[in-house]
């Protein structure tokens, strides 16, 4: 018994050894998204970000005071901003960072900015912020003698002088979010994406022995559908563990040597195996249940290719999840991605936390299971009825 | 060794193999013959159990199919019409494979992977992959898989279809060195009668997945004899209306010779054909006599 398993992952590792076109996107194609991706999008995930930031601006009253402070505050490159007539709100629906509100009496005696931030915000962008609010301000009296009184001190100073007279009101608004570094966030997705392409060589490998009359002989030599499939499992997810391995080793190791960050996995091993697995368990049961409802390799590539990369789109894979509007972020809970995502980020971010842990793993175990018991039924009626 | 009773299979609403009753002996070769869609592929499934019989009994060793899968399959050797095989692979690979799944190892399996590849004589291309072997390399490795573990019971789709004249020598030659040598039960589907006449000791015949046939080749070869009756001048009336020259398969001389007879004195000339699988089939298919 066991002697046929140890054949069957022979003889899949040398179909898999000789199919170069699999080889590229197993392995070859996710190492170099991470390269690309983690590098690509390094700034954007970076708190130094050079990107532009999405604000909110509202005015309670137009004169030429607040006409001057808005004109000063647009000029500003730092920043993008939106003009809207209720800030906290506009700041929740468009998922804006920042936020400035100035008061009919702006200019008068008295605090008549207030200043929101999203709680997401860097604390860089923070600061950005209220410097340019000084700018901006240089026509309020008192910032004028701030200005006039202490010409050395540094723009940092003149903020704190600011803040300590009350120029602006901070407010904070949304939940704080842990965000992933690039490579945190590139390493898994892409892992991810081509562990889900494991259907490719599966798939043709199936329709193969299907079409060829081989899963007959087989089924004379006595294999069951139980072991047909388990045949299947163990060495494709002994492929998956190597495409883990490979692209840790690539998010640790190449992408520093790039420039980028280094993947910081805390020393999870065992959270990562046991993530690995369970992975690997979902995606290769859905990919036999896939390759049990097609007729043609043709089809299987088409179809599971075109799952894959729909999964990827809307599961975070292509676009991370935080910088999704809420909507997005709800729907990418229907993909397996999705949940294979966020058991990374558990272990990334929540250092393992089970509470972040377990319901991502539940999912694709329940997911894993459901397509292993469809790819289990239709192997069952494909070896009774084929005539 | 294969006793097959009262078996029917439908698939729907169609009648695929019809209240099928027969036997096979141990040690014979026995030709599956019928023309396409006669049933022959649904035999070969229902004999390997790949699918499920509506009705009826099979019998392999005194053991019941049904009840008996496992043990019975591992008796089995089978040989899919297609080729069977990993293209990817080379053909040790692909014996060494299957030779897994059917439990050989070390010794045991190398012995096996031996015999088979010098009973098809294919040794040299042994390390070659598949894909790049002929249409008739591909179809000895797919006999030789089914030859490994050298089973009591043979049963081969087709194995002669496609193949240069070379290898269908070798075929029959193989097929006919196992059951000598080995006392192996063959059963295998054809559609070549010349080679069926040559290597089987049986037939069983289908039509329409109902069984014409079930006898030795030399009884089936004579009845397929035929009297050839050329009249001086047609029948003017009867059965014969109208026809001059009448051909009366032998099982059913007894019944038409009286006719004739009655008209002895118009007979021109009487022809006796020696017998073949072919005209049997032909007789069949007419239903009896022919002109």
């Amino acid at each position: 018994m066991l002697n046929g398993y140890k054949a069957s992952i022979k003889k899949e590792f040398l179909l898999i050894s000789r199919d170069v076109h699999t080889l590229l996107v197993l392995f070859v194609m996710p190492m170099i998204f991470i390269l690309i991706m983690s590098l690509a999008m390094r700034d954007a995930f970076s708190k130094d970000s050079a990107v532009l930031i999405d604000g909110a601006i509202s005015i309670e009253q137009s004169n030429k005071l607040t006409n001057d402070f808005m004109k000063n505050l647009l000029s500003d490159d730092g920043f993008k901003w939106q003009k809207v007539s209720n800030i906290q709100k506009a700041m929740m629906d468009k998922n804006l960072m920042v936020g400035v509100e100035v008061k009919k009496d702006f200019g008068k005696d008295g605090v008549h900015i207030d200043v929101y931030f999203n709680r997401e915000v860097n604390p860089s962008v923070m600061v950005l912020l209220k410097q340019s609010i000084i700018k901006a301000s240089t026509s309020v009296t008192m910032v004028e003698t701030i200005e006039r009184l202490n010409p050395w001190l540094s723009m940092e100073e003149k903020v704190d002088i600011a803040k300590e007279k009350k120029i602006f009101n901070e407010h904070y608004i949304g939940n704080e979010q842990k965000r992933p570094t690039s490579v945190q966030q590139s390493v898994p997705a892409w892992l991810i994406f081509s562990m889900f392409f494991i259907i490719i060589p599966i798939s043709n490998t199936f329709i193969n022995e299907r079409n060829s009359g081989t899963l007959s002989r087989l089924a004379v030599m006595n294999i069951s559908s139980s072991k047909l499939l388990l045949s299947k499992i163990i060495p494709y997810a002994l492929i998956n563990q190597i495409q883990f391995v490979l692209m840790l080793i690539v998010g640790i190791y190449i992408v520093p040597i790039f420039g980028g960050d280094s993947l910081d996995i805390g020393g999870h091993y065992l959270l990562l195996a046991i993530v690995g697995f369970v992975l690997s368990f979902a995606t290769i049961s859905y990919a036999l249940a896939l390759a049990t409802m097609v007729k043609t390799a043709e089809q299987a590539t088409t179809i599971g290719g075109l799952m894959n990369i729909i999964f990827a789109a809307i599961g975070g894979v292509m676009v991370p999840l935080f910088i999704m509007p809420s909507l997005m972020q709800n729907l990418a809970n229907i993909s397996p991605m999705s949940w294979g995502l966020d058991a990374f980020m558990a272990i990334f971010l929540h250092d393992g936390n089970t509470t972040h842990l377990t319901m991502p793993l539940v999912w694709l175990s329940a997911f894993g299971a459901a397509m292993l018991l469809i790819a289990w039924y239709r192997l069952n009626k494909e070896i009774k009825d084929t005539i | 060794m294969v006793v097959v009773k009262d078996l029917t299979k439908k698939l729907g609403d169609k009648v695929i193999i019809d209240n099928l009753t027969f036997h096979i002996p141990k040690n014979s070769i026995c030709g599956l013959i019928g023309q396409n869609g006669a049933g022959k592929t649904t035999l070969m499934r229902l004999l390997t159990g790949l699918i499920k019989a509506d009705n009826g009994e099979i019998y392999i060793d005194n053991l019941t199919l049904e009840d008996n899968l496992t043990k019975i399959r591992s008796m089995i050797g089978f040989v899919p019409q297609k080729n069977a095989l990993y293209m990817e692979l080379s053909g040790i690979e692909n014996l060494r494979y299957f030779g897994s799944v059917l439990s050989l190892k070390d010794k045991e399996l190398d012995g096996a992977i031996d015999f088979v590849t010098k009973a098809t004589d294919m040794g040299e291309h042994l390390n070659k992959l598949v894909k790049n072997y002929s249409g008739g390399m591909q179809k000895r490795l797919n006999i030789a898989i089914g030859l490994l573990g050298n089973p009591p019971l043979l049963l081969l789709d087709e194995p002669t279809v496609g193949v240069d004249p070379q290898t269908r020598e070798m075929i029959l030659d193989l097929l006919l060195g196992l059951k000598n040598e080995y006392q192996t039960t063959i059963i295998y589907t054809s559609h070549y009668l010349e080679e069926v006449e040559k290597i089987c000791d049986r037939l069983v015949i289908l039509d329409n997945g109902k069984l014409v046939a079930n006898d030795t080749i030399e009884n089936i070869l004579h009845k397929s004899k035929t009297i050839e009756v050329v009249m001086k001048t047609p029948f003017e009336s009867g059965e014969w209306s109208g026809m001059q020259k009448i051909t009366i398969q032998y099982n059913e001389i007894a019944l038409k010779l009286p006719l004739i007879s009655q008209s002895m004195d118009m007979v021109g000339r009487i022809n006796y054909g020696s017998g073949s699988l072919e005209q049997y089939l032909m007789g069949i298919k007419n239903g009896g006599s022919s002109c």
